[in-house]
This record gives structure tokens, C-alpha cells and sequence, in this order.
């Protein structure tokens, strides 16, 4: 079917997508190596006419000897791990939950998924303003009427609040797709070990978990690479203050805010070879399923 | 409401760009296979991942080398980049699943090459090609990275006029409400249909 004709037509048609994400990649990338190298502060004078000068790995060297990396990698590390344990948990149970047939399925099905189509700054913005706020908020009303203190939710326990936001946005993602992972599951398999008697939480740490474990790892991943990014949610509720400054966040200021862009492009490399590392693992499996 | 509008031009707009674009590409991945189709599937994918914030700057500073910064056109190009590589990954699932025995058949009747696409393969195409249109609107629409650091004022969709009431002066509840509901609203309704492919395109067919 093949032939050296549509063979030259499909690199045609394949050309413009190509181009268009290698140019997409390659220059930026390119030019955050170039400023990763060089001292450049557009606001004390330096600018791309006058040259700018090399600096080495002087940029790598002073972003991690910086006081504000080790805890922007630890706020990182809470904020991923954290919503990881809770999406993945919560959404294996839900999954399981909502696998079970009942009246109106399809409808709690669709409200289940809502979250995660609700623009982030628009729920972050709710949750900071009508949940988390200690004078108005809902969860203050709660604590009062309980007789306890309200919480200052974002700034006592900011990276707690923070985690709470990003997982309810994500929760409706890990449980869809785990809920998908569990209707592929054979019935046959599930009545052949009620047959012999094995009781539900058996069934579900030998045949149900091991079904899902690839699915898990497919929202691990995914999940891991859009976490190691959350910024629209830091920048409307704390705005990196009281230790949710991630390495995204921190590299953003450093870019944008305090206009060091060699600094901001250092930080910005080890982000791209920090995002890199888990997306070798994710390619691996979906290289591999593109096989059948 | 200018905020509004501008979501709408660059989700859209992007979406629109972004398809026509990864049609033929997908196309000839799906049907003209050859030994590196996957190698530059992956690749694509791979550009997904790159984060952010690493090529913000770069971005920042071609905009304003460009007279991109703040314009619509200057987002709907960076959304439309941002989501080729999963509208190229959905619609290539999809050609896929479009068995290669029916453009056989078209070709024994005669068809020429612009024929087979137009009457034989685009009807089938068209359902594939409409829920990848719609699940990254959805994407678009919700961007908040691109949008909250590239616009000011003039472009700046619903992402980024929600984004300025996270001050606490001069919060108005009753307005910030009606902007979420707004921006939540019809991005709700979208997503309820296309959550059948939600799972497809963003697990890039590793979960079935």
C-alpha cells in the first residue's frame, strides 16, 4: 500500500506538526542554556546588545546554594507526594465505589468528574475565599460552631490547603481513570474467586489491585509531571508566601519578579531534567502499548 | 465582557489551528505507517513534558521581540503548540481504528487520493475529529500558566481576570461569582460529554 509516493505525501503532510514542535522545543530550550550561562539583570543594565557576560556554572552553583532552594524542592516534593497519596487512595476507593451498580450511576458518575473541568484559578479563588477564609469561610463557620478556633487555613497551613486544592482537582482524574482500568477487568475471574470463596478484601489485593497497578502507574506519572508545574493555584491563594514556594513557583520569580534570568534559567534546567526523569518512565509504558 | 470573548478566541482559535494542522499529520502516521511513525509519536509526547517555567523566559522574551506580548494572536500560537502533541496523539488513535480495507475498496473503484480523503475517510473521521476538538477546548480554556504570565490587560482571558480578584482589597463576592460561574459554566456542560474521551487523550491510550 505503501508506495515512494505517498511516502513523500505523508512526510508532507506529517512536515508542518513537526517543524512547529521541534522549532516550539528546540529554540527556547536552547536560549534558557544560553542565559543558564551567562549573568544577565535587564534592570541593573545588562541587556542581549551590549553582550552579556559568561558566567560558567556559576547560575547552576548559586541557585542551588541559594536559602530558598532546599525548601522550594521540600514544598515541592509535600505538595506532589501528598496530592499523589491522596488522589491515588481516595481514587481507588471511589473507583470501587462507583464500579458498584446503583440508581443513578451515570449522573454521580458526571458529578464526580466535575472538578477537574473547573478552571484552576477560579477554584483555587473559591477555596481560598469562601472555604478556607478565617473570618467568612464555610470550614471558620464549622470550626466556630464547633466551638473551635477557625484555622488560618493558607497561612498556618498553607502547603496542607494547597494540597487539599490541587488534589480535589485531581481526585475526579485518578478516579476516572482508575474506574476505566476496573470495567476492563474480566467478571469471569472475579466469580471463579467468589466461587472458591475468597473473601472481597482478598479479591481485592490479589485480582482487583493487580489489575489496576498499571493504571496507577500511567496517573502517577501523568500526574507527577502536571504536579511538578502547579502554579496557577500558588499564584491566587498565597502567592509562594508561607513556604509554598516550589521550584516552579521560585523560578518563576526569578525570571519574571526579580528579572535574574540567568539564575531563573539555571533553576529552569534542572526543572526541565527533573520533568524529564519521570517522563522517560511514562514514555516507556506508552511506547510499550503502542506496540499492540 | 471582553474577558469572555478572549477565552473564547484563544481556546477556540487555538483548538481550530491546532486541528487543522495535526490532521494531516496524524493522517499520514495512521496510514502510512513507516519504522519511525513511533519514534516521532513519542517525541511529540516528549515536548509535553517539558516544563513551563524552563523556556519561560525565551517565551516572554520572542513576545515582546514580536509585538506578541498581551495579544490574542500571540496565545492562541502558544496554546495551539502547547496542545499539538495531544491533538495529533488523539487523532492518531482515532484514524487508527479506521480500517485500512475500506480505502483499499475506494481505491479498486477508482477513487483518487483527494477523493478517498474527502468522501471516504472524513465522515468516518468526523466523531474522532469532534472529540478531539472538544477535550482541548476544555485544555485551552483552562490554561492558566501561559495565560497568567503572557497578557496583561487587553488579552487576558477569563483565567487571568479571575486570577486579579485573589487580592483581598476590594473583593467583591457577587462579582467574582458571577466571572467563576461564567468561566466554569459552559467548560462544565463540554466536559460532560467529552468525558468518555477525557481518558483517551490524556493517558495517551495507556489505559483502556
Amino acid at each position: 500500500m505503501a508506495t515512494e509516493h505517498s511516502r513523500s505525501a505523508a512526510r508532507m503532510m506529517m512536515a508542518p506538526a513537526v517543524v512547529l514542535l521541534l522549532g516550539w522545543m528546540l529554540v527556547p530550550l536552547m536560549m534558557t542554556l544560553f542565559f543558564s550561562f551567562k549573568k544577565y539583570l535587564p534592570l541593573r543594565g545588562d541587556s542581549m546588545a551590549n553582550g552579556l557576560d559568561w558566567v560558567g556554572f556559576d547560575n547552576y552553583v548559586r541557585f542551588i546554594g541559594s536559602s530558598s532552594f532546599w525548601p522550594s524542592v521540600q514544598a515541592t516534593l509535600i505538595i506532589v507526594g501528598g496530592v499523589l497519596v491522596i488522589t491515588i487512595v481516595l481514587g481507588v476507593l471511589l473507583a470501587l465505589l462507583l464500579d458498584q451498580p446503583m440508581w443513578g450511576q451515570g449522573a454521580v458518575r458526571i458529578l464526580v468528574i466535575s472538578p477537574f473541568f473547573v478552571m484552576p484559578t477560579v477554584s483555587a479563588l473559591v477555596w481560598k475565599n469562601m472555604f478556607m477564609d478565617p473570618t467568612n469561610g464555610l470550614l471558620a463557620h464549622l470550626f466556630i460552631f464547633f466551638g473551635a478556633e477557625p484555622v488560618q487555613w493558607l497561612s498556618q497551613a498553607s502547603l496542607q490547603s494547597i494540597v487539599m486544592i490541587v488534589s480535589w482537582q485531581w481526585l475526579p482524574f485518578a478516579t476516572l481513570i482508575l474506574l476505566t482500568a476496573i470495567q476492563s477487568l474480566d467478571s469471569e475471574q472475579l466469580e471463579a474467586s467468589e466461587m472458591d470463596g475468597a473473601p472481597k478484601l482478598k479479591q481485592f489485593w490479589y485480582i482487583i489491585l493487580p489489575h489496576m497497578s498499571r493504571a496507577i502507574t500511567v496517573v502517577v506519572l501523568i500526574q507527577t509531571i502536571f504536579l511538578l508545574a502547579v502554579f496557577a493555584e500558588i499564584f491566587v491563594t498565597t502567592g509562594g508566601a508561607f513556604g509554598t514556594r516550589t521550584l516552579t513557583y521560585l523560578i518563576f520569580q526569578r525570571v519574571l519578579e526579580s528579572q535574574n534570568i540567568g539564575l531563573g534559567s539555571a533553576g529552569g534546567v534542572y526543572a526541565i531534567v527533573l520533568a524529564n526523569i519521570v517522563a522517560i518512565f511514562l514514555m516507556r509504558i506508552v511506547g510499550k502499548n503502542l506496540d499492540k | 465582557m471582553r474577558f469572555l470573548w478572549n477565552s473564547v478566541i484563544i481556546a477556540g482559535g487555538s483548538t481550530l489551528l491546532g486541528i487543522i494542522i495535526a490532521v494531516p499529520a496524524a493522517w499520514s502516521m495512521a496510514f502510512t505507517p513507516s519504522k519511525r511513525t513511533k519514534d516521532i509519536l513519542l517525541w511529540m509526547l516528549s515536548t509535553k513534558m517539558l516544563p513551563a517555567v524552563g523556556v519561560l523566559y525565551p517565551i516572554y522574551l520572542l513576545f515582546i521581540e514580536m509585538g506578541l506580548l498581551d495579544t490574542r494572536t500571540g496565545l492562541v500560537i502558544v496554546m495551539m503548540l502547547i496542545n499539538l502533541p495531544i491533538i495529533v496523539w488523539m487523532l492518531y488513535t482515532y484514524f487508527r481504528e479506521i480500517p485500512g480495507e475500506i480505502l483499499e475498496a475506494a481505491r479498486m473503484d477508482g477513487a483518487s487520493l483527494k477523493e478517498e480523503i474527502l468522501y471516504v475517510l472524513t465522515p468516518m473521521a468526523i466523531p474522532g475529529i469532534a472529540s478531539t476538538l472538544l477535550l482541548n477546548f476544555i485544555l485551552a480554556w483552562n490554561e492558566a500558566f501561559w495565560t497568567l504570565n503572557l497578557t496583561a490587560a487587553k488579552a487576558a482571558p477569563l483565567t487571568a481576570f479571575i486570577a486579579s480578584y485573589s487580592s483581598p482589597e476590594g473583593l467583591f463576592f457577587a462579582k467574582l461569582s458571577a466571572a467563576s460561574t461564567m468561566a466554569i459554566a459552559p467548560i462544565l456542560i463540554l466536559g460532560w460529554f467529552s468525558q468518555k474521551q477525557l481518558v483517551r487523550g490524556l493517558t495517551f491510550g495507556a489505559v483502556k
